[in-house]
């Protein structure tokens, strides 16, 4: 009986030992990624300094359409042109919509990481935080945000602009598992 | 034979005599400005003459034999950087020539090599002058009236053809109001493209003469042709189509479209005194156009963005698994 629990215990450490070294890997992963993304960040903003020209960016082979910082949670995001399994492991992306600070509303989708990066602090928002996005060409625009609420995965009307002719941001994130996506409506800041 | 080469000789004779004349009836018809200083004191610039110096004369009789004419050299101009030679009327000039003559005499001008460019034209005093506050007048257009263009709150949203969903700011032109002041502007539309008609003659010179001629006789030239045209379209006073502006904002209309041009006549009316003024806009809405691509929407379903715990979750069963087989092992040992 002795034997059987010795073997059982192996088994388990072994076990524990693999899943925690996955863990690791998988949040290192993150840590690692985040700096890069920090990077990226920090060279397209020197980058404008000197020149107002826009140019192309790229992160880890995607195309990069501008930036995304939202103070309260302390995130600073470059953001991919498309929204594929593999880009939304690296950076949030644009789901849907018109360009950088175009007149319409542009969808943004980010996962809801555990370690709270991407959008994993999202949740956190209310009414009237700022989300500053900011296109290629150096342009900074600030967004009031105007409502949150969860939906079903299969319902897009988020995409939609709620107010024609203006400049609206949506954030998407996963919630309560995958099971529903959380909202975060924002809406330019017209009063600056 | 010879009464041949006589015809011969007299046609080439009669041809020569034509053609010399040609350049000189030309150079009559050349452009002239004149610009008043004074009650008798005139600038005249003539086109091509003015780039060098020249002599001039004046008499009240165009058939004034050459040889009694009275020649002076022309002077430089003291008017900006560019000098130009000048031919002019000053007090004594006036009182001899024009003074008893209706304002009217007839000028020779000679290069300086002595030949003849101008011969005998007509001097006319009380025609096509521009004075030296009219060219003020002109290059005050605009800026009588004090004002600022800014964008409105006001926008107009329509669909083209292609779906795509437009949403134009509406410009306005804002007047800096002064106290007891009065407002009225009347709005007239050239349409993009345009190039015909007095207004967008009008408007076109006003856009040269802001952007600059560096050429003097043509600014001139340019001011006077401003100034005809703008005399000509304002409106008259007792015109119905005054609007009175009360709060001094004028919206550009709901129809504009990029390369659409405007002039706002402007009249401000104070203690019964009135300012005359213009303003000329261009509508370059291009650039802020703001569009919106309306597209059916063709996801159907919003990305999956979760963060899957469970790593987390297995690596915690495995910890208990092993509490519960530590647990059942110290209990099998104690057993014993």
């Amino acid at each position: 009986m002795k034997k059987i629990y010795n073997f059982l215990l192996i088994i388990l450490i072994l076990a524990a030992i693999i899943v925690g070294t996955m863990i690791f890997n998988k949040y290192h992963t993150e840590i690692k990624n985040e700096e890069q993304l920090s990077e990226v960040v920090t060279n397209i903003e020197n980058d404008k300094k000197e020149t107002k020209k826009e140019k192309k960016y790229t992160y880890k082979g995607y195309d990069v359409i501008g930036i995304i910082e939202i103070p309260k949670i302390n995130i600073k995001y470059p953001i991919l042109s498309k929204t594929t399994e593999e880009s939304m492991l690296v950076s949030v992306t644009k789901f849907w919509g018109p360009g950088i600070n175009e007149i319409g509303n542009i969808t943004i989708a980010g996962h809801n990481n555990f370690s709270g990066t991407m959008f994993g602090k999202t949740k956190k928002l209310e009414k009237n935080d700022i989300i500053k996005l900011t296109d290629l060409k150096n342009n900074t625009i600030e967004y009031k945000v105007f409502d949150k609420y969860s939906i079903d995965p299969n319902d897009v009307s988020c995409v939609e602009s709620v107010k024609e002719g203006t400049r609206e941001v949506t954030l998407l994130t996963c919630t309560k598992g995958h099971k529903e996506r959380l909202i975060v409506k924002a809406r330019e800041d017209n009063k600056k | 034979m010879k009464k041949i080469l006589f015809n011969i000789i007299t046609i080439v004779f009669i041809m020569s005599i034509v053609l010399i004349q040609l350049p000189v009836k030309a150079a009559t018809e050349e452009n002239k400005i004149i610009i008043q200083k004074a009650e008798k004191d005139f600038i005249i610039y003539y086109k091509n003459i003015c780039n060098s110096q020249f002599n001039f004369a004046f008499s009240t009789d165009k058939d004034t034999v050459k040889e009694d004419l009275i020649f002076i050299s022309s002077v430089e101009d003291k008017i900006q950087d560019e000098r130009l030679n000048t031919a002019y009327i000053n007090e004594k000039i006036y009182d001899t020539y024009f003074k008893e003559n209706e304002k009217q005499a007839y000028i020779w001008i000679k290069d300086s090599n002595g030949d003849y460019k101008i011969e005998a034209e007509k001097i006319d005093l009380t025609k096509n002058i521009m004075t030296d506050s009219e060219i003020q007048y002109v290059n005050n257009t605009t800026k009588r009236i004090k004002g600022e263009e800014k964008n409105s709150s006001i926008t107009n949203v329509w669909t083209d053809d292609d779906n795509v969903k437009h949403t134009v700011v509406l410009s306005q032109y804002v007047i800096l109001k002064e106290e007891n002041t009065e407002y009225y502007y009347q709005m007239v539309k050239i349409p993009k493209g345009e190039t015909t008609g007095d207004n967008a003659k009008l408007y076109d010179l006003a856009s040269k003469l802001q952007e600059g001629i560096s050429s003097k006789y043509e600014k001139f030239e340019k001011q006077k042709e401003f100034l005809d045209l703008y005399n000509k379209l304002y409106p008259q006073d007792k015109d119905s189509k005054w609007i009175k502006t009360e709060d001094g904002y004028i919206v550009e209309p709901n129809d504009t479209i990029t390369g659409d041009r405007y002039i706002i006549w402007l009249k401000a009316v104070k203690d019964g005194e009135t300012t005359k003024d213009a303003k000329f806009l261009l509508c370059y809405q291009e650039d802020d156009e703001k569009k919106e691509k309306y597209t059916p929407i063709e996801v159907v379903k919003t990305p999956k963005t979760y963060d899957s715990k469970i790593l987390l979750i297995a690596f915690g069963i495995i910890v208990v698994l092993i509490a519960i087989v530590l647990y059942l092992k110290r209990k099998s040992e104690s057993s014993k």
